[in-house]
């Protein structure tokens, strides 16, 4: 049957798009926290995603750590190297500032040198070459669908665990009372402090979730890849930016269908267009998004914060 | 080998113009770091206020590796200064020098332009009589024009980008051109029966750009071999699944990988994963370690190299011998031949010219390339191209299997480039 091939090959490049956009989702969504809560572009983001890949290669190599004690270890790591930039640079710059544009210029230039600093720890350690996690930590397997399409164990996960953080956080965001006055710190933190929110504790808190969900998905990346280098996590910021502006900044379903929706013209470009044009996709959504609908996709007002 | 990468992110692109500033106004304001490497003696050269120096030095030949030593391509710097180092150590125990002894001094462009630019007009202004280096192609487009300036010889290595030469004549490039013996590969798929093949290649990256899409369609077609698809994607690609079910599409025989760093290992083990069992070809960057992480998955995976610790010729086993002694527990890679190779040539014009000037280098240097070859870790070496100013080396190809290189083919010596016998 002639078609078969062709389907099972469309079928499989389907499967990429999802497993790819889940990827994105778990990266953009601490991103989206940060910046959406706490006006914080955190341009260490993708730093703490290698950073997080890079813990669990250290703890994995010598076999000292299986491969979920690893997980947990490397996401409390990469939650907690986001929190330090928070108690030592962010947090001082925004009491500092009065004027709000300047407080944020400030946080993006103290978050590009958090990033030249995690990257270079990183790096030296690394001996700036390639590494990965030994493939013994996670035995990858095909299952194979119809035709020639599969999908492994790892991609299973990926997806399945993209979908439980978006809604968890969702939820969280939208129903627990910590979520609540996260969005009140978002919406006025002056008012929030004033009605009795710890506003130091909800940014720190914060900051721990954006970045433990940029080591989880650092984590995962690294098993399905097998090999990172400290430029990774750079690309993929370049991405979630345009998932940010696509989606709503903020907004956490925006963030998450705006993933999908990049990871599904890119990976229709590469399969049936020219793959060159790839990076380019993102750039062109942003470009038509600011055109038409500057505040995102997704986003009802201005402020519209999860 | 290396072409600049581009810039992967406005932050990093900004944080970069800061470094960059922040480095060119300390440049300009104090004196440089410099640091004596190890194996040679404890008189450093200084790079402060020694004017261009045109006089033999007492006892000493001082020269300086402006070179990568953090950064991009750190993992190659710091390799090829170990083979520069066993080459130094080698040539102060020979006699050869006259009874003198080199002194490396290192200075680190941090794979930096505008830092290297700094570097090498320091260099120049010191006392070293030659330099060598830097390793990024854009590296060395800025800064050969400075050594030529000032007069001083320059030996290029890694860097292939095209013009290089032609800045003048006291630029060398000893690192023959991976070009030259890509056909070994491309003659072993033939003698493997491959008759179908399918391709991807950093389309950011000239060397494999040229490599992929003009030299490889040539070769591969002089051996009745047939190139499918063709895909260029950025070497900054992340995301590997869709790339890795455009490659298996008509089920070729072979699949080419032309990329550099991590993606390599991320591309075949997403085609052993998902069930590719015919051969895994690819560039020498493979070379770099970059295959360790692809664990069981890169078994199999072929590519030319400059130098295998297996290569038969004399001056590759000496290398090999002196390295391990240097670096007991490490095995040398083609980096590391490659310094050693530079510093070996060096060494040899010193020899020749009877002289350890500015001048007295270019003349042996000179002297070495009409004798038409020289002996270095990657075998014999012989000059070629612009007025003899850069080298063929006869290179090996060979198998990537339980975390370690095996020569298949060693290349044949001599030659302008490796022959498809196979046709």
């Amino acid at each position: 049957m002639p078609g078969a091939p062709a389907a099972g090959e469309m079928l499989q490049q389907l499967i990429n798009a999802i497993v790819f956009g889940s990827v994105l989702t778990l990266f953009a969504l601490g991103l989206s926290l940060a910046w959406g809560t706490l006006d914080v572009l955190n341009l260490a983001h993708g730093a703490v995603f290698i950073f997080a890949g890079y813990l669990t290669y250290e703890l994995t190599r010598q076999g000292a750590l299986s491969f979920v004690p690893a997980l947990i270890v490397s996401m409390v790591g990469a939650g907690a190297a986001t929190v330090a930039l928070e108690v030592l640079a962010f947090r001082f710059i925004r009491t500092r500032f009065a004027n709000k544009r300047q407080a944020e210029l400030s946080m993006l230039v103290a978050s590009i040198g958090g990033a030249i600093i995690i990257d270079q720890v990183v790096s030296n350690e690394t001996g700036a070459t390639t590494f990965g996690p030994p493939s013994s930590i996670f035995k990858v397997r095909e299952y194979h669908l119809t035709g020639s399409a599969g999908i492994t164990n790892i991609q299973i996960l990926i997806v399945v665990v993209a979908v439980l953080a978006a809604v968890g956080l969702d939820q969280w965001v939208r129903r627990s009372r910590q979520g609540r006055a996260v969005r009140a710190v978002a919406y006025d933190p002056v008012t929030s402090g004033l009605l009795g929110v710890n506003v130091s504790f909800v940014a720190i808190s914060t900051m721990f979730v954006a970045g433990a969900l940029a080591g989880l998905a650092g984590v995962l990346l690294a098993v399905n890849l097998r090999a990172e280098e400290v430029a990774v996590g750079q690309d993929y910021l370049l991405t979630a930016f345009a998932i940010l502006i696509v989606g709503g900044v903020g907004s956490v379903r925006g963030a998450v269908l705006a993933a999908y929706l990049i990871a599904i013209a890119e990976t229709a470009v590469v399969a049936y267009g020219p793959t060159q044009w790839r990076d380019g996709i993102a750039f062109l959504l942003i470009l038509l998004v600011l055109l038409v609908r500057p505040q995102g996709l997704f986003a009802k007002a201005q402020f519209q914060r999860a | 080998m290396f072409s600049s990468r581009r810039l992967r992110w406005p932050g990093g692109a900004l944080a970069l113009l800061v470094m960059a500033v922040t480095i060119a106004a300390c440049g300009s304001s104090k004196p440089s770091t410099t640091k004596t490497t190890s194996t040679v003696s404890s008189t450093s050269s200084s790079v402060a206020a020694s004017a261009t120096s045109s006089t033999e030095s007492a006892g000493t030949i001082p020269v300086t590796f402006v070179g990568d030593e953090t950064g991009l391509v750190a993992f190659v710097g710091k390799e090829v200064l170990k083979g520069m180092e066993v080459a130094v150590k080698r040539a102060n125990a020979s006699g050869e020098l006259h009874g003198k002894k080199i002194v490396l001094s290192v200075m680190d462009t941090a794979s930096n332009v505008s830092t290297a630019t700094v570097k090498m007009s320091d260099a120049v202004k010191s006392n070293a009589v030659a330099v060598f280096g830097p390793l990024l192609s854009n590296e060395a487009l800025a800064t050969a024009p400075i050594a030529e300036r000032g007069k001083v010889v320059d030996i290029e290595t890694e860097a292939e980008v095209g013009g290089l030469l032609q800045i003048g004549k006291y630029i060398y490039r000893l690192t023959p051109s991976e070009f030259l013996y890509y056909p070994l590969t491309v003659d072993h798929l033939a003698k493997l029966g491959v008759k179908h093949v399918n391709l991807v290649y950093a389309s950011d990256n000239p060397t494999l750009t040229e490599e992929s899409t003009k030299l490889l369609p040539e070769w591969t077609k002089k051996l009745g071999i047939s190139i499918g698809t063709s895909v260029g994607i950025p070497s900054t690609t992340t995301e590997f699944s869709s790339i890795v079910t455009k490659l298996e599409t008509g089920k070729p025989e072979a699949i080419g990988v032309n990329m550099i760093g991590p993606a390599i290992a991320s591309i075949a083990s997403a085609l052993r994963t998902s069930g590719y069992k015919g051969t895994i070809f690819c560039d020498q960057s493979a070379t770099a370690g970059s295959l360790k992480p692809g664990g069981s998955a890169a078994n199999g995976i072929i590519y030319g190299v400059l130098y295998s610790p297996e290569m038969s010729f004399p001056s590759s086993k000496e290398f090999t011998k002196l390295y391990e002694e240097s670096f007991p527990g490490e095995k040398p890679q083609g980096y590391d031949a490659t310094g050693y190779d530079a510093m070996t040539a060096f060494a040899d014009a010193i020899a020749k010219s009877g002289s350890d000037t500015r001048e007295g280098v270019l003349k042996g240097m000179q002297e070495l390339t009409v004798a038409g070859s020289f002996d270095g870790g990657s075998g014999p070496l012989k000059f070629t191209g612009p007025e003899h100013r850069e080298v063929s080396g006869p290179g090996a190809l060979v198998e990537w299997k339980e975390g370690a290189e095996h020569m298949l083919v060693q290349g044949t010596p001599g030659l302008e480039s490796q022959p498809l016998k196979a046709q």
